[in-house]
């Protein structure tokens, strides 16, 4: 059975066999990957990323059993099958208290601009092309070697519900991701679109190749407090925690340090931060989210103070909140976190670093304590030593530490250009720029 | 589906690769997960997919198909040969794989009580019970906790003609608790991870083993005492073995970081492909990585290129004695793979990971090395961690932990920082403890590109560490 028909045709039996709330997603596309390491390519790999998944309720409002399944589609047995068992394993589970129903109002929907270009999807063996090319400026540019990946997806993804929603959007993006390194340093830049035309890779690969050659010979600094300025690919990490704990279910489950803290001050007053699910050209972009309720912007940090908790529908709810569209129908997600940029140039943000640091990448942000939000990450890739506001040499083998109430608070400047961020770390796609950040803690080894 | 295989590694052979494999499963996955008392999630799944992966010239390829048909299996094989073959001409050095055995096997792990015989409301009823536990103690503030249950059924197959089948039930707990007292907070993350039927639950002991630790780190709330400054002893229980093992010794032994071809994802290695001999610690420090042992989250008899399994010692009296290899990086290297490739699941291109890892254990009981200590810290378990990207700034903050004076334990403390480089740390063990301290701890271990976690273990005895930083 074809993905559509087999869509329709599970929604309208899971209706006949008695469950509520019905919400049927089926996605079908490909995804392409050229993964490289010492400027060779190492793996090319394809996936068929077709998919037909489930969520369903048995029983009425505040006493609903929820579950949910990915299922086979080709054969209608088979499908009849799986079904029987989702609406016996549902009903065979307890009562979900948090589940309060899928929305019922009447939604209208607009296409978000620019989440799918053609281009992509017929990109084939051009891919290669643009990876030797790629490999061949960083190190014309001065890196010794390179490492990554270049990977682009696109596909079509079709949501129907038992609250009659029957809504269908295409998407596509490219991803070149790129280590550049020398025999002691390296940088990493990224770049990602959703379309050809802003796939302007080339810059960033000769920024990669720049900044590691820059970064030779790092030396071990003093342990203390520094004044560090963040490149955005290592300010989007901190962001991706800011919006992680702004998850309405986080707060619940002790995993935020935003328990309790609505309409208080969370931040620096020269920060805000945005969650956009229909960003135009944005990664994480769609016209609706899991539930169908149309997506939208929403502020959550708005100079400094937390204004709402990113929810689904029944989240929204058990916090009395405005929905924020950001269904994951049991776990709300972000879309694309989107910070607002400041007023000076990234130079001038340096020119005002006396005696402090450049961190242009991190990794491995892990709590003690998330309520707390005590924590500690390790800066990767090129560090800069920069005093009198200029770089005077790089460093290594740091670890950054605090809690993220305080870090957030001591942000100090935005710059006024902001950069598009996926990376490894952190799959939440970010818009952010660069960030000084005062007085944080620095250990050496 | 041995037809489906053999066409797939035949189209692949067809269309010009020198050599493939194919393998078809079928994972069966339940899933639960409660917050506090509510199933916030209960999810079940049954897939089947394929997926082939081929050397071409001088590249390797890979397709991954859910509901494979012969038709869709030869167009994306052949669209995907002409790819791997156009980015051969990117590569200058020769694509080495090692020469192996093939095995025609099949081997599967047993159930006592099968995991599908376990009805979903004991599933949920056993989360409940740990939480209700929990809950009676007056410092419970939350908890998320989830239990998971995958039956993985495998057919492998390759162009050296291994046809290896196995089905292996697996079965895993994570979870994480906050306890609140005197107006302050402390949590605790764990995994539980082993093989076979629904008896390996019981071996967790998980009503008593959760109130316990919640219990313990409300004292350290109620009555630690902030860490002391300066140099001092520290003897570590086998979580905080089990993480230093993980992240400062199975890592960067994994001889694909070693070689650079994950530098753009999880990192590289401070090890270089030279240092087979090298001290990296003191005598007392033996370190093995093995897929063989019983009951464990990561036990394979044949890994995912049809290498047959064994242990592989890593450190021995202190010196590097072996990477984990697969067939590339072994080639590479003149040698034959150890087995260690593996995936997360059928959708993954197989990678260099570890299996569990542990420390050998010594012949001290952990109170003698207590014992040995004038002034210093007992960790016995962490709550953060990290490490750099070569596997050599380590740091361990100790969640559970207690002041050492005159050799015994006396009041607890307030989350010391074990923060050392792989050398120090490894060359100040002046102590390993006996089988009585011995522990392994599952582990979710994420590498690759996409991500994959997959199931590990990693533990040791108690271990002495002298002249700690702290």
């Amino acid at each position: 059975m074809k993905l559509n028909l087999a869509q329709d045709y599970v929604l309208n039996q899971l209706k006949s066999l008695g469950a509520k709330d019905i919400v049927v997603t089926s996605n079908s596309g490909e995804s392409f990957q050229n993964k490289f390491a010492n400027n060779e390519v190492v793996a090319n790999k394809n996936w068929d990323t077709s998919n037909l998944s489930i969520f369903l309720s048995v029983g009425d409002e505040g006493n609903s059993k929820t579950g949910s399944t990915n299922i086979s589609y080709s054969d209608q047995t088979a499908i009849d099958a799986q079904l029987k068992r989702l609406i016996k394993f549902t009903k065979n589970t307890a009562t979900n208290k948090n589940f309060l129903g899928l929305p019922s109002e009447n939604f209208k929907y607009r296409e978000v601009r620019g989440i799918y270009d053609p281009e992509i999807k017929s990109l084939g063996k051009n891919s290669i092309s643009i990876l030797r090319d790629a490999i061949d400026l960083a190190n014309q540019k001065g890196a010794e070697r390179t490492g990554g990946t270049l990977t682009h997806n696109y596909g079509t993804t079709r949501i129907v519900t038992s609250t009659d929603i029957d809504e269908s959007y295409n998407y596509s993006n490219i991803l070149l991701s790129l280590r550049a390194l020398t025999s002691d340093s390296s940088a990493h830049k990224v770049c990602v679109s959703t379309n050809m035309k802003e796939f302007k890779y080339r810059p960033k690969v000769i920024q990669a190749a720049n900044e590691a050659k820059l970064a030779s010979y790092p030396e071990r600094i003093k342990s203390g407090k520094y004044d560090i300025m963040f490149q955005p690919m290592a300010f989007s990490n901190l962001v991706s925690e800011v919006g992680k704990a702004t998850i309405a279910e986080s707060v619940e489950n002790g995993l935020s340090f935003y328990t309790n803290k609505l309409n208080k001050q969370v931040t620096s007053e020269k920060f805000s931060l945005f969650d956009v699910g229909n960003l135009a050209r944005g990664l994480g972009s769609r016209p609706l989210d899991s539930e169908g309720r149309p997506t939208k912007a929403t502020e959550l940090i708005s100079s400094g103070d937390l204004k709402t908790y990113l929810n689904n529908s029944s989240s929204a709810k058990r916090f009395k909140l405005q929905p924020t569209a950001n269904a994951g129908i049991l776990y709300s997600k972000p879309s694309n976190l989107v910070v607002p940029i400041g007023r000076k140039s990234d130079e001038k943000l340096l020119a005002g670093l006396e005696d402090g640091l450049i961190i242009t990448n991190s990794w491995y942000h892990r709590y003690q304590n998330y309520i707390k939000g005590s924590f500690s990450a390790l800066p990767r890739d090129a560090i800069f030593v920069v005093k009198g506001g200029k770089i005077i040499g790089s460093a290594k083998d740091i670890r950054i530490s605090g809690d993220m109430i305080n870090i957030m608070k001591n942000v100090d400047e935005l710059s006024n250009k902001k950069e598009r961020i996926v990376n490894w770390e952190s799959d939440i796609p970010s818009e952010v720029p660069s960030a000084r950040i005062n007085n944080i803690k620095v250990t050496s080894v | 589906m041995e037809d489906l295989l053999k066409f797939a590694i035949s189209v692949a052979q067809d269309a010009g690769a020198n050599w493939a494999e194919a393998r078809y499963a079928s994972e069966d996955v339940s899933s639960f997960q409660y917050d506090n008392s509510i199933p916030i999630s209960s999810y079940y799944t049954l897939s089947n997919s394929i997926f082939i992966r081929f050397i071409s010239d001088n590249s390797v390829g890979s397709v991954f198909i859910p509901e494979p048909t012969k038709e869709k299996i030869s167009s994306m094989i052949k669209k995907q040969v002409k790819l791997a073959k156009a980015a051969s001409r990117i590569n200058q050095e020769k694509l080495l794989f090692s020469k192996e055995k093939a095995y025609t096997k099949k081997y599967s792990v047993k159930e006592k009580t099968k995991l599908n015989s376990i009805s979903d409301e004991e599933k949920g009823k056993t989360i409940l019970n740990a939480y209700n536990n929990l809950s009676k103690l007056e410092s419970f503030d939350s908890s998320s906790i989830n239990l998971n249950t995958k039956i993985t059924d495998k057919y492998y197959m390759n162009s050296d003609g291994s046809v290896i089948i196995s089905k292996i039930p697996e079965i895993t707990m994570n979870y994480f608790f906050t306890v609140k007292s005197n107006g302050k907070t402390t949590q605790r993350m764990n995994n539980l991870a082993g093989i076979g039927g629904w008896e390996t639950l019981k071996r967790w002991n998980l009503n008593k083993s959760l109130v316990s630790e919640a219990k313990n780190l409300t004292n350290v709330l109620n009555k630690g005492v902030p860490a002391p400054k300066g140099v001092m002893d520290f003897v570590v229980g086998h979580e905080v073995t089990g993480i230093m093992v993980h992240e400062s010794v199975g890592h960067p032994y994994e001889a694909d970081r070693i070689m650079g071809r994950e530098s753009a994802q999880a990192g590289e290695s401070f090890v270089k492909t030279d240092m087979i001999g090298r001290r990296v610690g003191s005598d007392h420090v033996n370190i093995i990585d093995t897929p063989l042992m019983d009951n464990s989250p990561a036990y394979y008899l044949y890994d995912e290129e049809g290498v047959k399994s064994r242990d592989k010692i890593l450190m021995k009296k202190g010196l590097i004695n072996e990477f984990m290899h697969d067939r590339i990086s072994s080639a590479k290297m003149g040698l034959t793979s150890n087995a260690s490739s593996r995936i997360s699941d059928n959708s993954k291109e197989p990678l260099i990971r570890m299996s569990n890892t542990y420390v050998v254990p010594g012949k001290s009981t952990e109170a003698s090395l207590i014992k040995d200590v004038k002034k210093g810290i007992y960790m016995k378990n962490f709550m953060e961690w990290n490490i750099d990207d070569t596997r050599y700034n380590f740091k361990a903050k100790g969640n559970e932990a207690y002041l050492i004076e005159n050799g015994e334990l006396t009041k607890p403390v307030l989350f010391p920082n074990l923060e050392i480089d792989t050398y120090k740390m490894w060359s100040s063990v002046d102590g390993v403890g006996n089988k009585a301290s011995f522990g392994m701890v599952g582990g979710v271990c994420g590498k690759g590109e996409p991500m994959q976690g997959v199931p590990t273990s990693m533990g040791g005895p108690s271990l002495l560490l002298r002249g700690i930083n702290l």
